[in-house]
């Protein structure tokens, strides 16, 4: 998200209030809990976000991680949360391990999760993970640093030391508070690999470089065996700090059943061990109830509505029951709903991003804009290339008379034109690629579309796709290839503008192929990777993953028996890369068409 | 939309179906496995010098005999194990150097001794496992580094250890335990840090305990499990959020408890028994959707009430038996088709029927075996190859006929008792070298002579059974006695 504007009317602030004071209560019972005794109620917060579209869900979640950065992290572990940044947008949750000061100490967990649009199981949750590590380990030693005030460098040097690591070749300088990324999430890695993060002693001969003993079945599992030992106060390895996971647009889990599962074991697992855990969702208000189709078919609630709606129910006790009465695994006291459908005050954001715009002024572009914080971004978006708007061209002044017609016209339209306007503002080239990238999806490979427009337009498309980032923020992780190849539109809002103007493209550009020939294109690039994914050379194991979910939808759509191919080769990805939830709904789905 | 295996290769299906496996989707896993069978089972005929197809065809065997038993389906799981051995046989015998076949060889033949011993087919269980033991030692004398192998051979002796024991053979079943637990002893030495070693030696010390207790030596019971809880305690205070460690501990303070009992030491009893519940009451509570740990607290409430019976505390074994029947009636109703949960209510409802028959409440005994025999009818029915559950309506049977005698009714003790006897016969006669069974026939036997139906007969027949045990050396030291008695029996009685 390019507009960082902050949404700081009333209704927002008094939100954000309510999440603040959730975690307060978390953090006042982990410092209050003892490990002896007899199990109580859950101490952990489930805070529901849910709102429409572009009434600022993330923002609010992300709002709350600046305000417990400011108030709970003086020493400043945790990096400023800045959109802006090429490698830590809106999609990217939790901060990189670069960004964070580990000679500070982990004043409080922060764990984000964005659940996907599209078919590709098990990803979001696993695809964080190398995020979390590094935070699991300075969770770890955080408490005993809090008590004998040694340094991370020579807590780190002593797991290495018991992990059988050399200090050398790690680079920890043992002496110098400066701790490099790199070592920290070496060492993270070698500890995840052997099961060791969260426990109490590692194994002297265990081998960091090898296969490691975690036999691991699940992922979510795993992860939850290492936040058990470091948030359940019965633990040795209680860490003494509150966490905050966010789960954004839980909607999205419906087409990646173990996030939903994970969802639900989080829940139930924070209760049982009593961690001190806040755990935020966002999610579209419209999923939350069973609806109908504009043709009345029955659309049933998301499966994380449905996950909320299980552990909030008391179960029944049962005729022969004895001991204390069943409780919700969820209870009413520990359930916080935030409703965002309201309007936003959009005033005060406006006047603080442009502080020379009179007021009368600032005051008709917000009320045009009706209150949507995300329809103002997009206007925002506008004005910031329009810099002749501004009296001296100058965005710190008021805007000019012309530029005041200018805007009020954009904020009376609705949003998506306002959108189909800001993509009409680049170049014809990135115009081009990024039609030709809504063939393949909201998400997709990026090297896919390259190829796809090296078939259909007879030119690469990568540049472009990099140029429509970088400069236009329409799109994101397309120059950032550290990880994997996997692109995307930063805005669903996009997507459907690209959509919309591929559909008419051919009235701009003559050699514009139609949507039939541009999805056979593509599904003849699906069919040669699932054929032969050793074709691509290059693709990450992430993006092969990714390119095979499609592949499969698309094969399953289009009645292709190519399908069962395309999901067995999935299956062996998935467990080879230790993404066993999304193994596991593969091979599910194989079974279900499999007809020997 | 639908497809089949066309065009994916084998590794790739079995990769699905294997992780279907892992995801508890049996069927599914199945289904694909008999599939790749049927493709692979043509290659091999076209082909039969492939070695590299009918590796394949044994390890695909291996997969649907797995699953056949995780099915309960034992016909099955013996037919593609028998097939998978006879290939693997036939690898092994062509490149006998090569391992890796020796060891698919024995992990086959460990396999079938797994499903008869599941079957009641002890001698064919002690065929197969002394087979895969002889492997085992092959494999390990040549590479007495390889953990691996060492690891291969503790599980094959414990096994025969264990088919041994069934048999009555205790000293054979002492000596298996014995070699398992010198090779656990290296392994966990060599290693203190790895936990499984640790664990590995636990079960060495459990077994060894457990032979040694029914040979009547209580003290050497008594000192192998200690030895054994002192691991376990130290595995469960290193972590005592590992719930396995936790749960291994409180079987071994069970065991405890059960030789103390035995030994008449009833405070250490009570102690052993109250920590084992502590910890199985907070496993529990802490999941309570996880039926295992359920299970394991209303065993810990049984042994409780059991010691309380032996204090001649009945009011107490009464509602310490009732809490465990509790429990238990919850997992049955929660899932009916789990015969394991049935039959655990089943035994909870025997132990009700037998305070209550101590506390001359006839009635409410004859109510709480009735529905205990209702069960394990039910049980049988569902699954006649079944010995155990043959077995327990036996059992069953018995403790009707005692009620009916209390109550001087000994032609419905008889009616009892006789068909109890006759399922007892098919039992023994289908397994001559199981020492338990035979002991229930002699039991029988007794019982129904003292109701005075053909007590000659029924006493020469007990008679013949024990001394063929005795004569054999598998009658048990605390039943020496048996011989002389029945012999003193059937002089007195007349026919």
């Amino acid at each position: 998200m390019a507009a960082d504007l902050k949404f700081s009317g009333e209704n927002r602030k008094s939100s954000l209030q309510q999440l603040v004071r959730a975690f307060e209560d978390v953090k006042r019972e982990a410092e209050g809990v003892q490990a002896k005794g007899q199990p109580k109620a859950p101490i952990h917060r489930v805070v529901l976000i849910h709102g429409e579209r572009g009434r600022g869900k993330t923002r609010l979640a992300i709002e709350l991680y600046r305000r417990l950065r400011e108030r709970e992290d003086p020493a400043g572990y945790w990096p400023e949360f800045v959109p802006k940044d090429e490698n830590q947008d809106q999609a990217s949750l939790t901060p990189r391990a670069e960004d964070c000061t580990y000679a500070a100490i982990l004043p409080f967990l922060w764990w984000g999760i964005q659940a996907q649009a599209g078919y590709n199981p098990g990803n979001a949750l696993f695809a964080t993970l190398d995020k979390l590590k590094p935070h699991l380990v300075t969770m770890r030693i955080a408490h005993r640093r809090s008590q004998d005030g040694r340094s991370t460098a020579a807590e780190l040097a002593d797991v290495a030391t018991e992990l059988g690591m050399s200090i050398a070749e790690l680079g920890l300088d043992v002496a110098g508070e400066v701790i490099g990324a790199g070592s920290l999430k070496r060492i993270a890695e070698s500890m995840w690999r052997i099961g060791k993060i969260g426990q109490e002693r590692l194994r002297e001969n265990a081998d960091p470089a090898g296969e490691g003993d975690r036999h691991a079945a699940s992922v979510a599992e795993e992860v939850l065996a290492d936040l058990d030992r470091l948030l359940n106060p019965k633990s040795p390895q209680f860490a003494h700090r509150p966490a905050v996971i966010l789960i954004d647009d839980a909607q999205f889990a419906d087409q990646d059943r173990p996030l939903a599962g994970f969802v639900e074991l989080l829940i139930k697992r924070s209760a049982r061990g009593r961690w001190p855990l806040l755990l935020l969702i966002t999610h579209w208000s419209r999923n939350l109830d069973d609806t109908e189709t504009a043709a009345g078919e029955p659309v049933p609630r998301s499966l994380v509505a449905q996950v909320l709606e299980r552990v909030r129910q008391v179960p029944a006790p049962g005729p022969a029951w004895f001991g204390p009465p069943p409780t919700a695994e969820l209870p009413e006291t520990c359930f916080l709903q935030v409703d965002l459908n309201d309007d936003v005050d959009l005033r005060p954001a406006l006047a603080d991003r442009y502080k020379g715009i009179d007021p009368v002024t600032v005051a008709a572009i917000a009320e045009h804009a009706g209150g949507n914080p995300r329809k103002l971004e997009q206007i925002v978006e506008i004005m910031d290339l329009e810099d002749h708007w501004f009296e001296d061209h100058d965005p710190d002044r008021d805007l000019t008379p012309e530029g005041v017609e200018e805007v009020l016209t954009l904020s009376r339209l609705d949003i998506d034109r306002v959108a189909d306007r800001r993509f009409r503002e680049t170049p014809s080239g990135v115009r081009r690629s990024l039609a030709l990238a809504s063939i393949a999806g909201n998400r997709f490979v990026v090297d896919f579309v390259d190829k796809l427009a090296n078939a259909c337009l007879a030119e690469g498309a990568r540049p472009q796709m990099e140029e429509g980032e970088s400069r236009y923020y329409l799109l994101r992780d397309i120059r950032d290839r550290s990880r994997n190849d996997i692109g995307g539109f930063s805005e669903r809002l996009y997507f459907d503008a690209a959509g919309r103007y591929r559909r008419n493209a051919r009235r701009e550009f003559k050699d514009w192929p139609d949507d039939e020939t541009l999805f056979a294109r593509l599904d003849e690039l699906l069919g040669c990777l699932v054929d032969d994914p050793d074709t691509f050379e290059g693709l990450q194991p992430e993006d092969l993953a990714f390119a095979l979910s499609v592949a499969a939808e698309r094969m399953i759509a289009l009645e292709d028996s190519r399908a069962g191919l395309a999901l067995a080769r999935l299956v062996s990805i998935e467990n080879g890369r230790g993404n066993y939830e999304g193994a596991y709904d593969a091979a599910n789905r194989f079974i279900e068409g499999f007809r020997p | 939309m639908t497809w089949s295996l066309e065009g994916i290769p084998n590794h790739l299906a079995d990769q699905v179906a294997e992780t279907l496996s892992r995801s508890g989707n049996l069927s599914g896993a199945g289904r694909i496995w008999q599939a790749l069978y049927d493709r692979n089972r043509g290659l091999v005929a076209a082909d039969p010098t492939n070695t590299g197809w009918q590796r394949d065809l044994a390890v695909i065997l291996d997969r649907i005999g797995d699953v056949a038993v995780a099915r309960g389906r034992l016909d099955d799981a013996a037919d593609a194990y028998e097939k998978g051995r006879a290939i693997a046989e036939r690898l092994a015998a062509a490149e006998p150097t090569n391992t890796g076949w020796q060891r698919v060889l024995a992990v086959s033949l460990n396999k079938i001794g797994d499903v008869a011993v599941a079957r009641g087919r002890l001698d064919d269980a002690a065929d197969a496992y002394e087979k895969g033991r002889a492997i085992a030692e092959r494999l390990a004398a040549a590479e007495p580094t390889n953990t691996g192998w060492q690891r291969d051979l503790v599980v094959s002796l414990n096994k025969i250890g264990d088919v041994a024991k069934a048999r009555g053979r205790l000293d054979d079943a002492a000596d298996a335990y014995e070699k398992g637990r010198a090779i656990a002893e290296r392994l966990a030495a060599a290693d203190p840090t790895n936990a499984e070693w640790q664990r590995d030696l636990v079960v060495s010390l459990n077994k060894i305990g457990d032979v040694a207790k029914a040979r009547g030596r209580l003290d050497d019971a008594a000192d192998a499990y200690e030895k054994g809880r002192a691991i376990a305690e130290r595995l469960a205070a290193a972590d005592p959020t590992n719930a396995e460690w936790q749960r291994d501990l409180s079987v071994i303070l069970e065991r405890i408890g059960d030789v103390a009992m035995a030994r008449d030491h009833l405070d250490d009893a009570a102690a052993a028994y109250e920590k084992g519940r502590a910890i199985r009451e907070r496993l529990a509570a802490a999941d309570p959707t996880n039926a295992e740990w359920q299970r394991d607290l209303s065993i810990s409430l049984n042994n409780i009430g059991d010691l309380a019976t032996a204090q001649g505390r009945l009011d107490d074994a009464a509602a310490a038996y009732e809490e465990s029947r509790a429990i238990r009636e919850r997992l049955a109703a929660a899932d009916p088709t789990n015969a394991e949960w049935q039959r655990g209510l089943s035994v909870s409802l025997n132990n009700i029927g037998d305070v209550a028959m101590a506390r001359d409440h006839l009635d409410d005994a004859t109510a709480a075996y009735e529905k205990g025999r209702a069960i394990r009818e039910h049980l049988v029915a569902a699954d006649p190859t079944n010995a155990e559950w043959q077995r327990g309506l036996s059992v069953s049977l018995n403790n009707i006929g005692d009620v009916a005698m209390a109550r001087d009714r000994l032609d419905d003790a008889a009616a009892a008792y006789e068909e109890s006897q006759a399922i007892r016969e098919r039992l023994a006669a289908a397994d001559p070298t199981n020492a338990e069974w035979q002991r229930d026939l002699i039991i029988s036997c007794v019982r129904l002579a003292e109701t005075g139906r053909a007590p000659r007969d029924n006493y020469a027949r007990a008679l013949e059974v024990a001394e063929r045990l005795q004569a054999s050396g598998r009658l048990a030291p605390s039943d020496a006695w048996m011989v002389e008695e029945l012999k003193r029996r059937l002089s007195q009685s007349e026919d």
